[in-house]
């Protein structure tokens, strides 16, 4: 199998996160042969996004920590350096993730429960209550174990759990909604049996959400598994900041789809509010006086081009951010907003810094309608893997579970090339890697932390509105100034990352000491730690908080800083890993820097010329032409082929920018649908999408296929 | 070199860019051709309708088309069923919103479909209440579409309180949007009529609508739409009533006022004074009715000097 691979390349990339993988798009682009590794078996590394039942897997993975396994010798080693070379073993374990530890917060459905679908709804009424309070399993039940999913791991992954706990899945889908929302009815008082029924039939996804207050059994989160995609590292892009430039650019765009950030939440004295970032946010904002909303406008604006008047933070430079506000007589509230909720900074942060934030985030609004950012649809997992595609349409060659052992380096420092850990040698100009790859002496990190991370699955939104948003808060912690604040992004159904009604809340934070203290102050302010009994009891339906059905929490080793060292061979690049930081834009500007190193003259990620303009060579001509490798070419040609015979190129930058126009998931979905009837483009972007999402399931699959005939 | 895209130069681009054009605009005008060909002999029939469509979908702007698929429709009415009919101006539509996305600001379009409306056997409205909603939503602020939306509700009776709250959502969502305000200021007095005053507002809702265009002052001073609507709240007028002009004849035994302002007599009053006695006189506007007028016309029974 060691033959499968060309001997030779221009470049090659050590794992599959966002940076390493714009350099291997950018490097494929411009034409310089590239082979992009990955040990694991699954794309974008700690960039990366698991379904439900991938986290146990990647949980036990990250506890081995093992880079590779590797099947080379001294003998064979020593038989495949050439004069003037040594070998340097990479190191074969590596810690980047501690504490892991999933869980789940609800019990198993009881067996009486499991009946009911059967029995006529109005029966339902009278019984679930019932059976909601007497029948409660016990949440401490499962929350005895460790990192491994105790006792309710039992179902096997194989589709057992269905049928083994005796629930028929298509009943049990439609029956306990109409039954939730006859109940929700009778909750508050006012409906009867009929009304309850009349109103039972159509459920609205986002008014049902805020009263309804469904029992959630592990049964019906484990049934949904596929349709959860957790981030590892979530992360939001600025609507004009430079990653989605490079997407648009690059045409990357195409390959994924976004939604926007629809609010943006403070919490003040134990009160969630809705920030008004935007003219018509502080237009329509109840929670501002008139005054108010002309000293937050005035500054807005002068934020939005403050290098242009800088007399007015003369002397505050340096300062806190706090105090060049408490000087612009901005209202208490005004200045809590726009220190925690626009800048996103601290109260040590100083004024210039605090300034730069602002602006970025001012002029991120309106390019995309009422909000600065926009999120991944299917998780932010989907960029890294959206530029490998890029990279394999212009060649590159992609192999998963498979490391580099050693490198080989020559008397001038220079690495010359890599010993696989299949035990292939191939050559090469470039390397760039993932610091996990390389020895430790490779690179400096300047200071050693961590990050504290809670992927939180809730039953609903911190703060239930008129439809789904999709919300960012940040929450300082009181009275410790230094201290860092927690990001908080709630990701609702119509970001695809979690079935209906179901909530997907990621909290990040740096560490400053365990992973349970670190997040706790955030989790008891937003989430309900009550049991289920207390909260059924709980008549003030309005200000519940939502309950957490299960968490995964971990603490990830902060790379985000980390440079190279003088050991470091020159023409290998060390690339940083995830940081706190809410954005991607600092792993663009680092690629670009990379790659203007290495091909000063080059465009980074140039716009693909149009698929009219594109002249196909005969496939019988190739094998001629690259000899040897004649396999590979056609495989690579094959792929662009029909990629870009799909996509109709230019297009699609549009098709994007049209798609994400609309503020709130809600409203793009509408769209959607009338599109079908009566407007066309939208119709033929859906189609357009369809066959993409087709191409790359095929591409996936042929992923898969290199993988399998590697091992 | 293999991996690697061969690329048309920028020559081979214009080239073929330019046979493209060419081919594209002698397709054009063989059809402009064929249809004027058509219509001069007569021949309106859906080949027609095929051809014009063919141009109008590249250039929807080619207002005499849409008169000639006009001509065609109103044709065929005659040699067409009910149910065929409607299937054609069904086609018509969809074929209506392909024009509109290539120009979604286009008279003729737009006009076009009002005209497939009113003629359609069966209009559905509810669908162009949704077209409307949807295209506002792209672009809140295309006039075309605020007049194709006033045109849809006048013809199916939408209650003029669902589009007042329709204006308010659009309005949250970007106030800067004159035709938005606009059609407030239309749908205020029909809504919340002052009977004192023609086409009038009662003063509690001026006053709420103050409060609202206030937010907007606030929020940005420099934006014109809201001064406009702050303007036409204002100056509602309040001009002083006087008598421009009275003319009474004896010969004609009639008297005329013309007043500043328009008034409703009977909701206010005007006498006649003769000779310091109060003359019983009635009153009728120009039109013979007592709507508010600014014209006032009374047939007395007595005799002049």
């Amino acid at each position: 199998m060691a033959s499968d691979l060309p001997d030779e390349f221009d470049v090659i990339v050590l794992g599959t996160g966002l940076p390493e993988t714009l350099l291997a798009a950018a490097f494929s682009r411009i034409g310089l042969t590239v082979l992009h590794l990955d040990r694991n078996d699954y794309y974008s590394g700690s960039w990366a996004s698991f379904s439900l039942r991938q986290i146990p897997g990647w949980i036990e993975g990250q506890k081995k920590a093992q880079c590779y396994a590797s099947e080379v010798n001294e003998e064979k080693l020593s038989s495949l350096l050439k004069e003037g070379e040594r070998a340097l073993q990479l190191p074969e374990t590596f810690h980047t993730v501690f504490e892991a530890q999933s869980k789940y917060h609800v019990g198993e459905r009881p067996k009486e429960e499991k009946a009911i679908p059967d029995s006529s709804p109005s029966t339902d009424e009278s019984a679930k209550p019932d059976s909601t309070d007497t029948s409660l399993p016990p949440a401490t039940a499962s929350e005895s174990g460790d990192s491994k999913i105790p006792e309710l791991s039992g179902p096997s992954p194989t589709g057992d759990a269905e049928t083994s706990t005796g629930i028929v899945p298509g009943q049990f889908d439609s029956a306990p909604e109409e039954e939730e929302d006859s109940k929700t009815e009778k909750r508050e008082g006012e409906a009867t049996g009929p009304a309850g029924e009349a109103s039972g039939g159509k459920v609205e996804p986002a008014a049902g959400e805020q009263k309804q207050q469904r029992e959630w059994f592990f049964e019906d989160i484990e049934k949904e598994w596929r349709k959860f995609s957790f981030d590892l590292t979530p992360k939001l892009l600025y609507c004009a900041g430079s990653m989605v430039e490079l997407l648009i650019v690059s045409d990357v765009a195409k390959y994924c789809e976004f939604r926007t950030v629809s609010r943006v939440l403070t919490l003040r004295d134990n009160n969630l509010e809705r920030v008004p970032c935007s003219r018509a946010d502080v237009f329509s904002s109840k929670a501002l006086s008139l005054l108010e909303k002309r000293l937050l406008m005035k500054f807005l604006t002068f934020a939005a081009e403050y290098d242009k008047q800088p007399d007015e933070y003369k002397g505050f430079e340096d300062k806190p951010f706090v105090e060049f506000l408490a000087s612009k007589k901005l209202s208490p509230k005004i200045q809590y907003f726009i220190l925690h909720a626009i800048a996103m900074a601290t109260e040590s942060t100083s004024t210039k810094e605090g300034l730069e934030n602002t602006q970025k985030f001012l002029r991120s609004l309106g390019r995309y309608g009422n909000t600065a950012f926009l999120f991944p649809l299917y998780g932010s997992g989907e960029l890294p893997q959206g530029f490998c595609r890029l990279s394999a349409v212009f060649g590159g060659i992609y192999v998963l579970t498979l490391s580099v052992s050693h490198l080989l380096v020559n008397d001038e420092n220079k690495c010359t090339g890599v010993i696989t850990s299949a035990g292939q040698r191939i050559s090469c100009k470039y390397l760039i890697a993932d610091p996990s790859y390389l020895p430790k002496d490779f690179y400096k990190v300047p200071q050693e932390s961590r990050i504290s991370r809670g992927i939180f699955v809730t039953d609903s939104s911190i703060l239930s509105g008129e439809g789904e948003d999709l919300s960012l808060l940040q929450l300082p912690h009181e009275g410790q100034p230094q201290s860092p604040s927690t990001t908080v992004l709630e990701l609702p159904p119509s970001a695809m990352v979690s079935p209906r009604h179901l909530y997907v809340v990621h909290m990040t934070r740096r560490a400053v000491s365990d992973i349970s203290s670190d997040l706790e102050p955030a989790v008891s302010a937003l989430f309900d730690a009550t049991t289920p009994d207390a909260a059924e009891s709980d008549k003030v339906k309005d200000t519940r908080k939502p309950r957490v059905l299960w968490s995964l929490h971990f603490q990830h080793r902060d790379l985000s800083a980390v440079s190279r060292s003088e050991q470091l061979p020159s023409n290998v690049f060390v690339v940083t890993g995830p940081g706190v930081e809410l954005d991607t834009d600092r792993c663009v500007e680092e690629a670009k820097t990379i790659f203007k190193e290495i091909c000063p003259k080059e465009e980074f990620l140039p716009k693909p010329p149009h698929p009219d303009d594109i002249i196909y060579v005969d496939t019988e001509e190739v094998p001629a032409a690259a000899n040897d490798k004649g396999e590979w070419a056609k495989d690579a040609n094959t792929a662009e082929s029909s990629e870009i015979g799909d996509n109709a190129g230019g297009q699609t930058v549009e098709k994007l920018e049209d798609g994400v126009k609309k503020d709130g998931g809600e409203e793009e979905k509408d769209g959607r649908e009338q599109g079908g009837e009566g407007v066309k483009t939208e119709a033929d972007g859906g189609d357009l999408k369809s066959i993409e999402e087709q191409s790359k399931e095929e591409k996936k699959k042929s992923h898969g296929a290199d993988c399998q005939a590697e091992s | 070199m293999h991996g690697r895209l061969k690329v048309k130069t920028t020559e081979e681009q214009q080239k073929a860019k330019q046979e493209e054009r060419a081919k594209k605009l002698k397709l054009y005008t063989a059809a402009t051709s064929k249809a004027f060909q058509k219509r001069k002999a007569g021949e309106l029939d859906t080949e027609l309708l095929e051809i014009t469509g063919q141009v109008l979908h590249v250039n929807p702007d080619f207002y005499t088309f849409w008169n000639i698929r006009k001509e065609t429709f109103l044709h065929l009415h005659d040699a067409k069923e009910s149910a065929e009919l409607q299937k054609l101006y069904r086609g018509e539509l969809d074929f209506l919103e392909m024009c509109l996305k290539v120009n979604p600001k286009s008279y003729g379009t737009w006009h076009h479909r009002s005209f497939v409306m009113d003629h359609m056997p069966q209009p559905d409205w509810a669908r162009e209440l949704e077209l409307c909603n949807l295209f506002l939503q792209f672009d809140e602020r295309n006039f075309h579409c605020w007049d194709y939306r006033r045109f849809v509700v006048k013809r199916s009776k939408v209650a003029a309180v669902e589009e007042f709250d329709f204006t308010t959502s659009k309005i949250s969502s970007n106030f800067s949007n004159f035709s938005s305000w606009h059609y407030r200021s239309k749908l205020l007095p029909i809504l919340h009529p002052d009977p004192t005053q023609p086409s009038g507002i009662a003063p509690h809702v001026i006053q709420s609508e103050f409060e609202l265009v206030q937010n907007g002052l606030y929020t940005d001073p420099d934006d014109q739409s809201n001064w406009f609507y702050h303007k036409w709240l204002l100056g509602r007028g309040e001009q002083n009533q006087r008598i421009n002009y009275a003319y009474i004849s004896c010969v004609k035994k009639q008297i005329l006022v013309s007043f500043t302002k328009a008034i409703k007599i009977g909701v206010a009053s005007c006498e006649v004074l003769l000779n310091k006695s109060k003359v019983n006189v009635t009153w009728t506007n120009q039109n013979g009715t007592s709507a508010f007028s600014t014209l006032w016309i009374s047939f007395p029974e007595f005799i002049c000097l």
